[in-house]
């Protein structure tokens, strides 16, 4: 018996099949019972408040190396090993410092600005297709595929490959999962070593013929950093790096464009608020993306012993900060739980803070403007067909489908 | 053992462009980046050429309902600040640095004054009637501010206003808080965007704009005899200056250190400097006796030389002073820059530590003759060699202002 004499499952069970029909019930009962919980059970800390979890991801006493391979050992040489061993989320600096610099100098704002007339160009393709079915489902027919082209053009990466592609990286959630089930591990591995084949022939190929896509550029800022202070990336880190990118920057997205919708499908009253005003596009996408973190954890391990607020945590412990619980903190946002296009409280922890805040948040954000704008511009109406399901599991917040109509004028 | 500060982050909004390799390939071409001026052209202004940076989105850097409650020196001090994080492998966001250990300190000439030209130059002002943000935009610090709160740099928020030498103030007062164990890490640069039709008259009014070149891009010309003033230009440059273990323990790149500072006052005129040049003399000796190199170990001085004919003459006096004739190779980035006031000494700085590091110094732009009797060894035409990695940085200001860096390229 723990908290308010709840057992550790009571109080917090993320597990629990109905968990992401009422994630925030759940937060909410942690973060009033026990804001700063040791969930024995699961081994880890558990931090629900915002401020908490600020000082968690910018603390000098943690970092990430470990925690990933703690909690679900592959073994060294297996294929998810070779592929995400060195993902930037899970590295501290100094490799962190070295292999960040990297991608930022690739990832700069002018690519981000750049992809702008290919994100209106698909944007008004897939609109188009729905406008031509009066709806449907927008996860299938929007969400899901927008992200996806746009990271597949921004890696260069060949139409003919994208089926595979996309059937690959669905395999591989599982890996971000906390616990996963003996066939989702076999179908991971399989997936991993079908990823690790495919990212490694296209950065070879990419050495060979270089082009004006990301990873030729990445290529040639690795090479061009290589010196004295070792400035390069290895090809472990480059290749691992550029399927990280490639996940993160569709799956993330899609959540956000999904949950998104369905929020302002949700709030009639946002929604002609925004149509109203067009200014205000900018401020309700900052509030979609504290409405519904697409990620909804950042574990970070403790490398000396340190208090947060009044609590010691020892060296070695893993502390799980639950961005969505963060994301909705009544002392942090006034009247969290509802949805506000008009809201002006500074930054949601959806994408993080500190080090490792998200390299792609320009991206996610162009992406959700130019489709919100186009939404609002072409119909005079959007209208919600049925309660929208979301993915079961805890590490995502996304809908599994949104069913929808829309009104041409 | 004293602690060392490291540059570890470029941020630069010049009128070279963003990418420091185009301020690098500027700097090698030797022209005056000056354009002319629709604005000046249709003020009517003396002079309808100035130093511009190039329009870029930016919105990747901060919201846009914030961006407008943002002069154009918040804009551009903002951007270059966060692309020095950006540069040296941090996120653009709070957090980079423990906030009580992180500052900021920003040079500005100018700082928003031309907000205060365009009420004053409203047909018809309603005392009554002013916007409620018109003090928020027009003081002097608000770029520091902005950049304090925007990157959670909380331990400092400074701003220095020394004319020239704003810029170079800074850096060297942010380098010293770290050198005392004060913070772990700064930024440090500039501001000024002084373009403006009543700020250029005011400047040709005291006869030290250049006017009389048909080509803007031979207007700047420091040290050179037809040289007749200098070319009014905006921009901003910030550094990440970071004590040397806590960069190294993250593994940032360095690319040198800022070894020495020194700063001292003509104590002379309002405007013109010290003929002989000797406060400013002294200004050099104080700057390498701070980071404990003599004159002769030395490989290159970036001037600020803006091509005025007293500054130009008394800053050659005071190298020729320090150096002798044999001295190092003298630069004058300005000759291509123009004068960013406050926003040129970061940029010049990250200048002398990149020749420092390929070991080749760019000539001075457009410079044909050398005026006579300097005894300085000006580079003109072609590149120089540098002789190791120490160079110093001056920014002398109106007023009398003196600041001296001491730069090493060395890992």
């Amino acid at each position: 018996m723990t908290a308010a004499g709840l057992s550790c499952w009571e109080l917090f069970n993320p597990f629990d099949a109905e968990f992401a029909n009422d994630a925030y019930g759940h937060y909410r009962r942690l973060r009033e019972t026990a804001p700063i919980y040791f969930h024995r059970d699961m081994n880890v800390w558990l931090v629900s408040r915002y401020d908490d979890i600020t000082s968690v991801m910018t603390g000098q006493a943690f970092g990430r190396a470990g925690q990933l391979e703690s909690a679900k050992p592959f073994e060294v040489g297996s294929a998810p090993q070779r592929l995400t061993g060195e993902w930037l989320v899970g590295v501290d600096p100094p490799q962190h410092t070295r292999v960040r610099r990297c991608f930022a100098k690739t990832f700069s704002h002018r690519r981000v600005d750049n992809l702008r007339p290919f994100i209106e160009d698909r944007v008004g393709a897939l609109l188009d297709q729905f406008a031509a079915d009066n709806g449907g489902d927008f996860i299938a027919m929007v969400a899901e595929p927008l992200p996806f082209q746009v990271i597949c053009h921004l890696l260069g990466i060949p139409a003919a490959d994208h089926p595979a592609l996309l059937e690959m990286t669905t395999r591989m959630l599982p890996l971000m999962e906390p616990i996963m089930t003996d066939v989702q591990r076999a179908s991971v591995q399989d997936a991993a070593g079908r990823a690790v084949e495919y990212f490694d022939n296209l950065i070879a190929e990419r050495r060979r013929r270089p082009g004006d896509d990301f990873v030729s550029h990445l290529i040639a800022v690795s090479d061009d950093y290589a010196g004295p202070d070792g400035g390069a990336l290895t090809a472990a880190e480059l290749m691992n790096n550029v399927a990280f990118l490639f996940g993160a920057g569709h799956e993330t997205t899609t959540s956000v464009l999904g949950t998104g919708m369905y929020a302002l499908l949700s709030a009639p009253d946002e929604l002609t608020q925004l149509r109203a005003d067009p200014g205000l596009l900018d401020a309700a996408v900052r509030e979609i993306i504290r409405w519904e973190a697409p990620f909804q954890f950042i574990a970070q391990q403790a490398h000396d012993d340190t208090l947060l607020g009044t609590v010691e945590i020892s060296a070695g412990q893993v502390v799980v900060a639950l961005l969505g619980a963060g994301n909705h903190d009544p002392a942090r946002f006034t009247d969290p739980d509802s949805f506000r296009v008009t809201r002006d409280e500074g930054p949601a922890l959806s994408f993080g803070a500190g080090l490792h805040y998200c390299i792609g948040a320009g991206l996610a954000k162009l992406e959700a403007e130019v489709l919100f704008g186009e939404l609002l511009r072409r119909f005079p109406k959007l209208l919600l067909e049925q309660q929208a399901r979301y993915r079961p599991g805890f590490s995502f917040r996304a809908l599994d489908e949104l069913q929808m109509r829309v009104v041409l004028r | 053992m004293r602690r060392r500060v490291a540059v570890t982050g470029v941020g630069l909004h010049t009128p070279a462009g963003r990418r420091p390799d185009d301020l690098m390939h500027a700097l090698d071409d030797g022209r005056t980046l000056a354009v002319a001026s629709p604005e000046l052209i249709q003020a009517g202004a003396p002079v309808t050429f100035a130093g511009l940076v190039p329009e870029f989105d930016m919105t990747g850097y901060v919201d846009k309902r914030r961006l407008r409650q943002l002069e154009r020196p918040n804009m551009l001090g903002l951007a270059a600040a966060a692309d020095a994080l950006d540069d040296a492998g941090l996120p653009m966001e709070p957090g980079a640095f423990d906030p009580a250990a992180f500052g900021v300190a920003v040079g500005t000439g100018h700082g928003n004054h031309h907000v205060m030209e365009r009420v004053a130059t409203q047909a018809d002002v309603d005392l009554h009637r002013l916007h409620p943000s018109t003090v928020t935009r027009i003081m002097y610090n608000s770029t520091a501010a902005l950049i304090s709160a925007r990157f959670g740099a909380a331990a400092f928020s400074m701003t220095y206003v020394a004319a020239c030498a704003s810029g170079g103030m800074a850096i060297g007062e942010a380098m010293r808080r770290i050198r005392e164990g004060q913070v772990v890490a700064a930024l440090a640069g500039g501001v000024d965007s002084p373009v403006s039709p009543l700020t250029v008259a005011a400047f040709a009014r005291m006869r030290v704009l250049s006017t009389s070149r048909a080509d803007p891009a031979t207007a700047s010309r420091p040290f050179d005899t037809e040289r007749d003033g200098f070319v009014l230009s905006e921009g901003a440059s910030f550094l990440l200056l970071e004590e040397w273990e806590h960069a190294k323990a993250r593994g940032a790149h360095v690319y040198g250190e800022v070894a020495g500072y020194h700063t001292n006052s003509d104590a002379y005129h309002a405007v013109a400097p010290r003929p002989d040049g000797s406060t400013a003399a002294r200004c050099m000796l104080g700057a390498l006796l701070d980071a404990g190199i003599e004159p002769g170990e030395v490989g290159h001085i970036n001037a600020n030389a803006t091509s005025t004919w007293s500054g130009d003459e008394a800053e050659g006096r005071a190298i020729q002073a320090v150096f002798g004739a044999a001295g190092p190779p003298v630069t004058a980035p300005k000759g291509v820059l123009g004068h960013m006031i406050g926003g040129a000494a970061a940029a010049e700085a990250f200048a002398s530590l990149r020749f420092g590091a390929r070991e080749e110094v760019a000539p001075v732009a457009n410079v044909d003759q050398v005026q006579g009797g300097l005894g300085i060894n000006v580079v003109v035409g072609e590149p120089q060699a540098a002789v190791g990695p120490w160079a110093v940085s001056n920014s002398l200001g109106f007023g009398g202002h003196n600041v001296s860096l001491v730069l090493s390229s060395a890992g």
